[in-house]
């Protein structure tokens, strides 16, 4: 049989088993079209026909047919595109084939930058290439990687162990996308296009043979610099699994890979390279099984210098590992992702590191132990509690232990994720409160022994209320978690100018809530100091014999096991005690700062919309909605509120001596805060052994840092700000001051978020509200 | 002088004039579906303005999509989707009536609060609907994508909107209650 | 080549009854989809579901859930055996209701 007919039977024998492989031919297919039209033309135009029980909120993610944006199908490839061959031997000579892998390994890997720190889609960037599809697809048949047979080892081997290199990167990506502890699509898009991403590799030691291979092969090249320095590149980015596959803290090819992308990143001559025609192209949508829309191709820019930042965030997750004290762990995370949103992977590898699998806390601590060693570091301290049994204790540890995880996990989520992580832990932490107070209250009650219940005697001659540990603990890391939710939502830009009275009181309320609850226990820490302290004077006290040698033991023991870390908690405990006051002063400096505008008429702490939807005290509740079932402390009703605001709102009679007044309130409070704010600064500065404050901050020395100057810097801003606006509006009320002056919530350059400005713009410097879409 | 109408589910014509209008503004297209959805489900939600002395004044010039429908089974929630005025009728206030003809429906409708996205950017939209009294309760992540962040936007209307949903009785169990 | 009417029994069978059913529907560059009717309007733009594409060029893929507007159809399909079973379905039910 000649060729054509040849041709002419794989075609019937393609269609053999019909168009679909369903064993449905052409001829067993009935044109029902007519009968469609007619039926339709009779219906009524609403008519939609379907299932009953189907929602036809499903169909809205559908694709459509030939619609541009949502047929993948209509995608228009190049004639280069569509037929590339990637077993082509591209090149003339062995210069032109090597500058065409260097041109191809170099997109690729800046095509990886562009999908984790640019957010981009799998599909427009790695998978943009068309030698990544080939040989995942052609490897994925065989169970084993595949090569190209272009005849040189250029692309035979060095190409293919580079394709191979990004592609295993890529499938530990996978696996953190997996774990769950970041957002799909969100955080990062895999969207795989159904391929295996080397699911039958074993680990990264074939990858990274095949690598070390090609690095060999390639210095029989000349000029192959530049290319054994990208593969050396992608060593390093498969070796980051070790992070995870061990745990392991060598940051030696983190450093590495920083340094080769360092030198990358000045090679002006990659600018330059070309890449055989159709290599990187959108064609993979339009192929591979696809149920999204179509995305334009992302071209990389010259983006070495993402993977700094990359290898940098992750050596700094890995640091937590030196963390002696359970404090240094929560400050840990308290601060590495705070200031500024680290890179995703290690935004993902941070909870995963420090909670392993195994059920272990950084392979040192058992959940209990690690939640204990936290309660340890605050109030259980010489607390009868702490020689409570395991029996007793574990169920409350493990209870506790989850809602702590929680917020671990949160404190690596991204900067929006992070608010709403608080939203959902405040129900877990209040729940956790009124689970453990009752336990605690039962476990005291039936200890028969009064003088076994800790008790604090706040001022003397005061009754005595009960320490209560645990629940403190709880309480302290709720109340602090109420505090971090509404100061976040300035710095997402959430609460609208006349929100700010009520956000900032309510802070600055649940600041001294907070203060209260940590002088409670620093005041039972410091009793503990002093019993430790009277016990020496007993001693000197006593005569010498049986009874002064066990006096001398229990001192002896005292000191050797209790006061370091009642001396180190009283002064973590003071750290707070400092921050709670940083955060009460720069709240009620706010506060007397809205007061002011207002008494000018230039604000209010009203809604400025003008219709009867609904009414400030809805908008109250609904701001206030993630507190409402909190029992303590306790959320203020509407009325109570808007009572507190006339206050702070100076008024006739003696308008100037009470305007005056206020302003010296507000200055008075950012003096303090800003002394306040200093001496934090100094102790972090200067390390935890300082004598005075322990900050827990030697592993984010500079994060601390970079966010205390930044409170330092609103300090300052709030305070000239606060001037100018008293030299702008003078101490004379009118009505025309409203049409010359609105009031804005700023951000100040090198100041905190969390603390904007409110500030006075001149109306004709913002756009007309008229101008709708 | 523009009027203001619901949508008629039997004039296809004004079907298809809502979907130009809606899709001339997106860069995230919607296929015709999207709009089946809205728009068959809750036509008596879809307003529309025309332009009584303009050429074409059968074809709306303007028009605001929404829904409601229970949330989570506790509250009565409507929902702004779209919003589209062709550009040469834009700065009047069309918007605006739009929006508070489609609220005052959904109010009527025993709607507990409105919601809508918007993009972060988008200024004008929320000028429009924080000057009727919405506020941000939420920031979402590159919600629209390489478009960037959004804000969920809330507008209570009763205090059920107040109330987590969590301890709000899940009327499901009671048919007296309307449920969508 | 697939029957026409003339040939084929539709008895007793309107739109609704079509609903779930495999439709093949033939698009330009002779592209055709093989998907589970979902829903269709008073226009006949159709909301399939488990959408299988056979391109002009014969590649084939799963693209899920997808909208077909009228204007795009050429031809709308139904393999004769499922129609059988429609045919038979809605006999048995009309000889029950009666």
């Amino acid at each position: 049989m000649d060729l054509e007919g040849k041709l002419k039977n794989l075609d019937l024998e393609f269609n053999r088993d019909g168009l679909f492989q369903d064993g449905i031919m052409e001829e067993d297919l009935v044109d029902v079209t007519q009968f469609f039209d007619d039926s339709a033309s009779s219906l009524q135009t609403k008519t939609i026909i379907k299932e009953p029980n189907f929602n036809l909120f499903e169909g809205t993610h559908s694709l459509e047919v030939e619609n541009k944006k949502l047929d993948s199908t209509s995608i228009q490839l190049t004639p280069a595109e569509a037929n590339f061959e990637c077993n082509a031997l591209y090149g003339s000579d062995e210069k032109h084939q090597l500058s065409y892998v260097v041109g191809i390994l170099d997109r690729l890997v800046r095509s990886v930058v562009c999908w984790l720190n640019d957010y981009q889609t799998l599909p427009t960037t790695v998978l943009s290439c068309r030698y990544v599809e080939h040989l995942l697809l052609e490897s994925e048949k065989k169970g084993q990687l595949v090569f190209l047979h272009t005849g040189h080892p250029l692309f035979d081997q060095i190409l293919c162990s580079g394709i191979y290199g990004v592609c295993y990167f890529a499938r530990f990506v996978q696996r953190l996308l997996k774990a769950g502890v970041i957002f799909e699509e969100e955080d990062l898009n895999f969207n795989g296009m159904g391929l295996n991403f080397l699911s039958y590799v074993e680990d990264g030691n074939s990858i990274l043979s095949l690598l070390q291979e090609s690095i060999r092969i390639a210095s029989l090249c000349s000029d192959s610099e530049v290319l054994i320095h990208i593969l050396k590149l992608l060593i390093h980015l498969v070796s980051i699994e070790k992070c995870l596959d061990e745990f392991s803290t060598d940051v030696s090819h983190l450093n590495a890979l920083i340094e080769e992308a360092t030198y990358l990143s000045q090679q002006p001559q990659l600018s330059n390279l070309e890449i055989p025609a159709g290599s990187f192209s959108i064609g993979i949508q339009r192929r591979l099984s696809n149920q999204f829309p179509p995305k334009s191709l992302i071209i990389p820019p010259r983006n070495y210098e993402g993977f700094i930042v990359m290898a940098q965030d992750l050596k700094k997750v890995l640091q937590v590992d030196n963390a002696n004290t359970m404090m240094e762990i929560m400050q840990f995370a308290n601060f590495f992702n705070k200031f500024e949103q680290r890179h995703v992977l290690a935004r993902a590898l941070f909870p995963l590191f420090l909670i392993r699998d195994n059920r272990t806390i950084l392979g040192r601590y058992t959940l209990s132990e690690f939640t204990h060693g936290h309660l340890l570091e605050f109030s259980l301290m010489c607390t009868m509690e702490v020689d409570f049994p395991p029996e007793i204790t574990e169920q409350p540890l493990m209870e506790a232990a989850n809602v702590l995880f929680e917020w671990y996990q949160n404190t690596s989520q991204n900067t929006s994720r992070y608010r709403q992580g608080y939203n959902r832990q405040l129900l877990l932490w209040d729940s956790l409160q009124a689970q453990i107070e009752a336990m605690e209250v039962e476990w005291l009650s039936k200890d028969s022994d009064a003088a076994a219940i800790d008790y604090v005697e706040m001022k003397e001659g005061e009754e005595p209320t009960p320490l209560l540990p645990y629940t403190s603990w709880v309480y302290a890391m709720k109340v602090r978690a109420m505090i971090e939710f509404i100061l976040k939502g300035f710095d997402l830009q959430v609460y609208k100018p006349f929100e700010t009275y009520t956000m900032y009181w309510y802070t600055y309320y649940l600041a001294h809530q907070w203060e209260i609850c940590l002088k409670k226990v620093q005041k039972f820490v410091d009793s503990k100091i002093n019993a430790i302290h009277g016990l020496n004077k007993k001693v000197k006290k006593s005569k010498s014999g049986e009874k002064r040698e066990l006096l001398k033991a229990q001192y002896r023991f005292a000191m050797d096991n209790h006061m370091g870390q009642l001396q180190v908690n009283k002064r973590f405990l003071q750290y707070l005690i400092v921050e709670s006051s940083i955060f009460k002063s720069l709240s009620i400096a706010q506060v007397f700062q809205f007061g002011i505008l207002t008494s000018y008429g230039l604000i209010d702490n009203k809604s400025p919309a003008k219709n009867n939807f609904t009414t400030n005290e809805l908008l109250y509740n609904l701001r206030m909605k993630p507190f409402c079932s909190i029992g303590v402390p306790e959320l203020l009703p509407y009325e109570l509120m808007e009572s507190t605001f006339k206050e702070f709102v100076p008024d006739e009679p003696m308008f100037t001596i009470k305007l005056n007044k206020a302003m010296e309130c507000l200055h008075k409070e950012l003096n303090e805060s800003k002394l306040n704010v200093e001496h934090i600064l100094k102790c972090i500065q200067g390390g935890d052994n300082n004598g005075v404050l322990v900050t827990a901050t030697r592993l984010v020395k500079s994060e601390a840092t970079k966010f205390y100057e930044g409170v330092k810097t609103s300090i300052e801003t709030l305070e000239t700000n606060s001037k100018k606006i008293q030299s702008t509006l003078g101490s004379k009320r009118s009505p025309s001051l409203r049409e010359k002056y609105a009031v804005q919530l700023q951000f100040c350059e090198g100041g905190s978020s969390f603390f904007p400005v409110l500030s006075l713009t001149s109306h004709t410097s913002k756009k007309s509200h008229i101008n709708q879409k | 002088m523009i009027i203001y109408k619901p949508l008629d589910l039997e004039n296809l014509s004004q079907f298809k004039q809502i979907k130009k209008l809606i899709d001339a503004d997106l860069s995230e297209p919607y296929s015709i579906y999207v709009y089946r959805y809205f728009l068959n489900r809750w036509p008596e939600l879809a307003y529309l303005a025309f332009d009584q002395d303009g050429n074409e004044p059968e074809i709306p010039i303007g028009c605001v999509v929404c829904k409601s429908e229970s949330h989570r089974g506790r509250r009565m929630r409507g929902y702004i989707g779209m919003l589209a005025v062709e550009s040469g009728y834009r700065g009047q206030g069309i918007a605006k009536t739009l929006v508070t003809k489609s609220i005052e429906k959904m109010a009527k409708d025993g709607c507990d609060e409105i919601m809508l996205e918007t993009e972060v950017e988008n200024q004008i939209a929320l000028n429009l609907y924080e000057n009727m009294g919405f506020i941000r309760m939420k920031r979402m992540f590159r919600y629209y994508l390489n478009e960037g962040d959004a804000y969920k936007l809330i507008l209570p209307l009763t205090e059920k909107s107040c109330i987590r949903t969590t301890f709000l009785q899940d009327f499901t169990f009671d048919p007296n209650l309307i449920i969508n | 080549m697939s029957k026409d009417l003339s040939q084929v029994s539709m008895e007793g069978l309107k739109l609704p009854d079509f609903v779930g059913c495999t439709l093949y529907v033939n698009l330009h560059n002779n592209r055709i989809l093989k998907g589970s009717l979902m829903a269709l309007d008073a226009q006949l733009n159709l909301l399939l579901d488990h959408v299988q594409e056979r391109a002009g060029d014969g590649n084939r893929r799963t693209l899920g859930l997808v909208s077909v507007p009228r204007k795009t159809i050429q031809a709308i399909k139904v393999p004769q055996a499922e129609l059988n079973q429609l045919v038979q379905f809605k006999r048995n039910l009309l000889k029950n209701v009666v």
